[in-house]
Protein backbone atom coordinates (compact mmCIF):
# COMPACT_ATOMS: atom_id res chain seq x y z
CA UNK A 1 0.00 0.00 0.00
CA UNK A 2 1.11 3.64 -0.91
CA UNK A 3 1.33 5.63 2.32
CA UNK A 4 1.58 9.64 1.53
CA UNK A 5 0.53 12.60 3.84
CA UNK A 6 -0.98 15.67 3.26
CA UNK A 7 -1.89 19.03 4.84
CA UNK A 8 -5.47 20.91 4.43
CA UNK A 9 -5.74 22.06 0.85
CA UNK A 10 -3.20 19.63 -0.12
CA UNK A 11 -4.23 16.78 -3.70
CA UNK A 12 -3.26 13.46 -4.06
CA UNK A 13 -3.17 12.74 -8.56
CA UNK A 14 -4.20 9.15 -9.55
CA UNK A 15 -3.00 9.22 -13.48
CA UNK A 16 -6.11 6.34 -14.80
CA UNK A 17 -6.36 4.67 -17.90
CA UNK A 18 -9.75 7.49 -18.24
CA UNK A 19 -7.87 10.65 -17.24
CA UNK A 20 -6.76 11.94 -13.78
CA UNK A 21 -8.40 11.43 -10.24
CA UNK A 22 -7.81 14.19 -7.93
CA UNK A 23 -8.77 14.01 -3.75
CA UNK A 24 -8.05 17.17 -2.13
CA UNK A 25 -8.32 17.65 2.03
CA UNK A 26 -10.83 20.48 2.60
CA UNK A 27 -11.47 19.36 5.82
CA UNK A 28 -9.64 18.06 8.87
CA UNK A 29 -10.57 18.18 12.79
CA UNK A 30 -12.11 15.96 15.24
CA UNK A 31 -10.69 12.23 14.01
CA UNK A 32 -12.18 12.95 10.44
CA UNK A 33 -10.97 14.15 7.20
CA UNK A 34 -12.95 15.33 4.67
CA UNK A 35 -12.33 14.77 0.88
CA UNK A 36 -12.86 16.46 -2.34
CA UNK A 37 -12.58 14.30 -5.13
CA UNK A 38 -12.51 15.46 -8.95
CA UNK A 39 -12.76 12.47 -11.25
CA UNK A 40 -14.26 11.31 -14.59
CA UNK A 41 -17.83 10.02 -14.57
CA UNK A 42 -16.19 6.60 -15.88
CA UNK A 43 -15.00 6.43 -12.21
CA UNK A 44 -17.72 5.13 -9.67
CA UNK A 45 -16.93 6.55 -5.92
CA UNK A 46 -17.71 4.44 -3.38
CA UNK A 47 -17.06 4.32 0.83
CA UNK A 48 -15.27 1.63 1.80
CA UNK A 49 -18.11 0.10 3.85
CA UNK A 50 -21.29 0.55 0.97
CA UNK A 51 -18.98 -1.92 -1.40
CA UNK A 52 -18.30 -4.47 1.62
CA UNK A 53 -21.85 -4.48 2.48
CA UNK A 54 -22.46 -5.17 -1.32
CA UNK A 55 -20.19 -7.86 -1.71
CA UNK A 56 -21.68 -9.41 2.22
CA UNK A 57 -25.50 -9.28 0.54
CA UNK A 58 -24.33 -10.70 -2.54
CA UNK A 59 -22.72 -13.54 -1.46
CA UNK A 60 -25.53 -14.03 1.36
CA UNK A 61 -28.51 -13.96 -1.57
CA UNK A 62 -26.53 -16.65 -2.98
CA UNK A 63 -26.88 -18.75 0.46
CA UNK A 64 -28.06 -22.63 0.43
CA UNK A 65 -30.54 -22.67 3.58
CA UNK A 66 -30.57 -26.55 4.00
CA UNK A 67 -27.79 -25.77 6.87
CA UNK A 68 -30.09 -23.71 8.32
CA UNK A 69 -31.91 -26.45 10.68
CA UNK A 70 -28.80 -27.52 11.67
CA UNK A 71 -27.70 -23.65 12.79
CA UNK A 72 -30.99 -22.52 14.47
CA UNK A 73 -30.86 -26.37 16.40
CA UNK A 74 -27.22 -25.17 18.05
CA UNK A 75 -28.27 -21.56 19.16
CA UNK A 76 -31.62 -23.04 20.82
CA UNK B 1 -51.73 -13.41 -4.84
CA UNK B 2 -49.33 -15.94 -5.90
CA UNK B 3 -45.56 -15.25 -5.06
CA UNK B 4 -42.52 -17.80 -6.22
CA UNK B 5 -40.22 -18.34 -3.97
CA UNK B 6 -36.38 -20.14 -3.72
CA UNK B 7 -37.14 -22.68 -0.90
CA UNK B 8 -41.39 -22.37 -0.28
CA UNK B 9 -42.48 -22.73 -3.65
CA UNK B 10 -45.40 -21.25 -4.92
CA UNK B 11 -47.06 -19.11 -1.88
CA UNK B 12 -50.30 -16.75 -1.04
CA UNK B 13 -49.37 -13.73 0.25
CA UNK B 14 -51.89 -10.24 0.49
CA UNK B 15 -50.32 -7.68 -1.71
CA UNK B 16 -50.84 -5.78 1.67
CA UNK B 17 -47.95 -7.67 3.48
CA UNK B 18 -45.47 -6.88 1.06
CA UNK B 19 -42.77 -4.56 2.09
CA UNK B 20 -41.55 -1.90 0.15
CA UNK B 21 -37.71 -0.64 0.50
CA UNK B 22 -36.99 2.75 0.44
CA UNK B 23 -33.28 1.98 0.49
CA UNK B 24 -33.21 -1.17 -1.26
CA UNK B 25 -30.70 -4.07 -0.07
CA UNK B 26 -26.85 -2.34 -1.09
CA UNK B 27 -26.21 -4.28 -4.61
CA UNK B 28 -29.40 -4.74 -5.93
CA UNK B 29 -30.94 -1.43 -6.31
CA UNK B 30 -33.33 -2.61 -8.25
CA UNK B 31 -35.44 -4.63 -6.44
CA UNK B 32 -37.81 -2.86 -3.90
CA UNK B 33 -40.61 -5.36 -3.01
CA UNK B 34 -40.08 -8.07 -0.85
CA UNK B 35 -42.13 -10.66 1.46
CA UNK B 36 -41.26 -12.20 5.00
CA UNK B 37 -41.55 -15.99 5.10
CA UNK B 38 -40.45 -18.07 8.21
CA UNK B 39 -40.17 -21.55 8.47
CA UNK B 40 -42.00 -22.82 11.77
CA UNK B 41 -39.28 -25.88 12.49
CA UNK B 42 -36.35 -23.18 12.35
CA UNK B 43 -38.84 -20.73 14.68
CA UNK B 44 -39.25 -17.04 14.75
CA UNK B 45 -35.52 -15.66 15.09
CA UNK B 46 -35.01 -16.09 11.23
CA UNK B 47 -36.93 -14.88 8.39
CA UNK B 48 -36.30 -15.67 4.71
CA UNK B 49 -36.48 -12.16 2.97
CA UNK B 50 -37.73 -13.28 -0.32
CA UNK B 51 -37.92 -10.81 -3.24
CA UNK B 52 -41.53 -10.62 -5.28
CA UNK B 53 -39.96 -9.26 -8.60
CA UNK B 54 -37.15 -12.33 -8.69
CA UNK B 55 -38.18 -15.74 -7.69
CA UNK B 56 -34.65 -16.77 -7.12
CA UNK B 57 -33.88 -13.26 -5.21
CA UNK B 58 -33.61 -14.30 -1.25
CA UNK B 59 -31.80 -13.25 1.92
CA UNK B 60 -31.82 -15.17 5.06
CA UNK B 61 -32.08 -12.83 8.44
CA UNK B 62 -31.51 -13.42 11.43
CA UNK B 63 -32.66 -11.95 15.22
CA UNK B 64 -29.64 -9.83 16.13
CA UNK B 65 -30.76 -10.98 19.64
CA UNK B 66 -28.97 -14.32 19.05
CA UNK B 67 -25.89 -12.54 19.43
CA UNK B 68 -25.20 -9.03 20.83
CA UNK B 69 -28.24 -8.56 23.18
CA UNK B 70 -27.79 -4.76 23.41
CA UNK B 71 -27.42 -4.42 19.18
CA UNK B 72 -30.84 -3.36 18.65
CA UNK B 73 -30.97 -0.51 21.36
CA UNK B 74 -27.78 0.84 19.46
CA UNK B 75 -29.17 0.51 16.09
CA UNK B 76 -32.27 1.94 17.35
CA UNK B 77 -31.15 6.08 17.28
CA UNK B 78 -30.24 5.12 13.62
CA UNK B 79 -33.81 4.08 12.13
CA UNK B 80 -34.84 6.31 9.19
CA UNK B 81 -38.02 8.45 10.29
CA UNK B 82 -40.06 6.50 7.76
CA UNK B 83 -39.46 3.31 9.29
CA UNK B 84 -41.25 4.87 12.61
CA UNK B 85 -38.67 3.51 15.22
CA UNK B 86 -41.08 2.46 18.12
CA UNK B 87 -42.62 -0.30 15.11
CA UNK B 88 -39.43 -1.39 13.82
CA UNK B 89 -37.86 -4.78 13.30
CA UNK B 90 -33.83 -4.91 13.50
CA UNK B 91 -32.41 -7.72 11.30
CA UNK B 92 -29.04 -8.96 10.04
CA UNK B 93 -28.64 -10.66 7.00
CA UNK B 94 -27.37 -14.12 7.39
CA UNK B 95 -24.14 -15.53 4.81
CA UNK B 96 -24.18 -19.07 4.99
CA UNK B 97 -21.21 -20.78 3.03
CA UNK B 98 -20.85 -24.42 2.39
CA UNK B 99 -19.36 -24.98 5.88
CA UNK B 100 -22.34 -23.97 8.28
CA UNK B 101 -20.16 -23.53 11.18
CA UNK B 102 -18.69 -20.68 9.66
CA UNK B 103 -22.07 -18.58 9.37
CA UNK B 104 -22.08 -15.41 10.28
CA UNK B 105 -24.22 -12.02 10.35
CA UNK B 106 -23.30 -8.67 9.50
CA UNK B 107 -23.71 -6.22 12.41
CA UNK B 108 -22.40 -3.92 10.64
CA UNK B 109 -25.54 -3.01 7.90
CA UNK B 110 -28.55 -3.60 9.36
CA UNK B 111 -31.87 -4.57 7.82
CA UNK B 112 -35.00 -2.66 9.06
CA UNK B 113 -38.17 -3.46 8.35
CA UNK B 114 -41.78 -2.24 9.74
CA UNK B 115 -44.46 -5.04 9.28
CA UNK B 116 -46.95 -2.34 9.88
CA UNK B 117 -46.40 0.31 7.38
CA UNK B 118 -45.20 -2.24 5.65
CA UNK B 119 -41.81 -0.13 4.94
CA UNK B 120 -38.05 -1.07 5.05
CA UNK B 121 -34.61 -0.23 4.50
CA UNK B 122 -30.79 -1.50 5.17
CA UNK B 123 -28.59 0.86 6.32
CA UNK B 124 -25.09 1.09 7.03
CA UNK B 125 -23.85 2.09 10.75
CA UNK B 126 -21.12 4.34 11.62
CA UNK B 127 -20.00 2.80 14.37
CA UNK B 128 -17.09 -0.04 14.46
CA UNK B 129 -19.26 -3.11 13.97
CA UNK B 130 -18.06 -6.55 11.58
CA UNK B 131 -19.22 -7.11 8.68
CA UNK B 132 -18.70 -10.54 9.18
CA UNK B 133 -19.66 -11.49 13.24
CA UNK B 134 -19.69 -15.69 13.09
CA UNK B 135 -23.23 -16.73 14.49
CA UNK B 136 -21.47 -19.47 16.66
CA UNK B 137 -20.29 -17.84 19.28
CA UNK B 138 -16.47 -18.76 20.37
CA UNK B 139 -16.27 -17.06 23.76
CA UNK B 140 -19.60 -15.94 25.66
CA UNK B 141 -21.54 -12.46 25.58
CA UNK B 142 -19.15 -9.32 24.57
CA UNK B 143 -19.52 -8.13 21.28
CA UNK B 144 -16.03 -7.16 21.58
CA UNK B 145 -14.23 -10.20 21.29
CA UNK B 146 -16.40 -11.07 18.28
CA UNK B 147 -13.86 -11.30 14.93
CA UNK B 148 -13.44 -8.62 12.56
CA UNK B 149 -10.87 -10.26 10.58
CA UNK B 150 -12.51 -9.40 7.34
Amino acid sequence: MLMLSRKINESLIIEGADGPIEIVVTELSSGQVRFGIKAPKTYKIFRKELVQTMEYNRQAAAASPSHLKDIAKQLQ
Amino acid sequence: MQVSTRDFGLVTVEPENIIEFQQPMFGFENFKNYILLYDEEIGQHFTWLQSVEDPGLCFLLADPDLIHPKYKEEVHPYIPPILEAGDCECWTVLAVPDNFSKATVNLKSPVLINTHNHQAAQIILDGDYPIRCPLKKEEPSHADAVEKNQ
